[in-house]
């Protein structure tokens, strides 16, 4: 069963309907005892970065991701969900994140245009291809990290992917981005066989 | 680097695809759904639905498309036409919708982007703009209704009103050059891609691989729309992408 965490508002029908394709269940969760349960978990990249994580640590969601996080089991972040992940973010300087990677998220330049929307060239397992991209912040990492990174880059490099154990977490959206998607979460799903 | 995107639009009435023609109502082109698959396959970077229908029904028909669509695409989906209230948005991302385009319902319901920005983030709310120039006003004048309708309002005050409510994209559709296929209006485009830094696709006036050439060469628009030309098979999608590269315009092959 794959697990997608509902924590408010967003449009996450188009993410379940693309999650369908690899699991017969795909659950849309604010249960923690589900978040516990699944073989894959999925947060995704809806609102605001302080909002959402106020919103997670009161559902208690926040306290069953980290219960999950130090278990081992598998969680793919996406887009904000991905952010999450990190220590904080200039969105919300007073919100704490939840520290799995260290690094923090910050602007693009206000020379650019935003949100940075659209096709984007990531080189992941040796393959350099083109995922759908929609956001306005970006992680800025403290390259310590024992993760391996696909970078993008928009007027800047920056993180596209990142994976560490049973940790991922994607900047763009699979979901929307045609085959390259589809065969990014399948590599991923075997890759934890799942 | 990030690469210009080619969106075909489907416009939508009672399930079919139809094309307006003028004087002798619509023409029945075919099945959403199938359009849909052939768009992916044949490179297109994302899809535009609008629908046209004006009931209630109409509504209804257009939403189960859009979850119908989902199942098998996948790549991002705009869908607009008539979303007037907040629920008519919320029913489109329920469906599966990724992002939703307002246009006339901006100037009937004051307020409705802002409430659909604040619920689903701006980067899902889409500002569709139709606008043709006006001679006795000497500027280009927002019209709604595909140009019957006259609002009197300057289209860089209302492209200004429609930023500051909170859109992540921006729709120009020129009237003037519409179904003409004789170019973008290319000055109108650059002057408005200049003012403001969000994407901003064009539409209305693509008649060739050239006319999409010129748009990113001379102006910031980062997506480029059209509907006849893609459905007719006028304009092949991957012959245009392969011509775009070619003239060293930066596109997803």
């Amino acid at each position: 069963m794959i697990a997608i965490v509902n924590y408010g508002v967003g449009n996450i029908m188009s993410l379940k309907n693309f999650l369908e394709r690899f699991d017969n269940f795909v659950s849309v969760t604010d249960a923690p005892e589900t978040i516990l349960m699944a073989d894959l978990v999925v947060l995704p990249g809806v609102g605001h970065f302080g909002p959402a994580m106020r919103q997670l640590n009161r559902s208690g969601l926040a306290e069953a991701l980290g219960k999950r996080h130090d278990a081992g089991g598998p969680i793919l972040g996406i887009c904000l969900g991905m952010q999450l992940m990190f220590e904080s973010s200039l969105e919300d300087p007073d919100a704490l994140g939840f520290g799995w990677f260290s690094g923090h998220v910050d602007l693009f330049s206000s020379e650019l245009i935003t949100p940075h929307m659209g096709w984007n060239s990531v080189l992941w397992d040796g393959v350099l291809a083109d995922y759908y991209f929609v956001h306005s912040y970006k992680v800025s990492m403290d390259l310590d990290e024992n993760a391996e990174i696909g970078y993008a880059s928009y007027g800047e490099k920056f993180p596209a992917i990142i994976r560490h154990k049973n940790i991922c977490g994607v900047q763009f959206h699979p979901e929307i981005s045609s085959n390259v998607g589809i065969t990014f979460m399948k590599n991923l799903m075997e890759a934890w066989q799942l | 680097m990030l690469k210009k995107r080619i969106i075909p639009c489907l416009d939508v009435k009672n399930g079919q695809v139809v094309k307006g023609v003028k004087f002798e109502g619509l023409k029945i082109l075919g099945d959403p759904v199938a359009f849909a698959r052939q768009y992916e396959r044949s490179g297109a970077d994302e899809l535009v639905l609008y629908d046209i229908g004006v009931s209630l029904e109409a509504r209804q028909i257009a939403a189960s498309l859009v979850a119908e669509i989902k199942k098998v695409f996948s790549l991002p989906l705009t869908v607009g036409g008539g979303v007037t209230v907040l629920s008519d948005v919320d029913r489109l991302f329920e469906s599966g919708a990724d992002k939703v385009s307002i246009n006339s319902g901006a100037h009937k319901t004051p307020g409705l982007i802002q409430q659909a920005s604040l619920k689903y983030g701006r980067q899902s709310i889409v500002g569709s703009v139709d606008t043709a120039y006006n001679f006795n006003l000497n500027f280009y004048e927002v019209v709604t209704g595909g140009g019957r309708h006259k609002t009197g309002i300057d289209v860089f005050k209302w492209i200004d009103h429609l930023v500051e409510s909170g859109i992540g994209e921006l729709v120009v559709n020129v009237i003037d050059t519409d179904g003409m296929q004789s170019g973008f209006d290319l000055s109108l485009l650059s002057e408005i891609s200049n003012r403001w830094h969000l994407p901003i696709i064009a539409s209305g006036g693509a008649g060739s691989s050239q006319d999409f050439i010129s748009l990113f060469k001379k102006t910031h628009c980062t997506g480029g729309l059209a509907a006849s030309i893609f459905h007719s098979g006028h304009l092949e999608i991957g012959q245009l992408k392969s011509n775009l590269e070619t003239a060293g315009i930066p596109i997803r092959l």
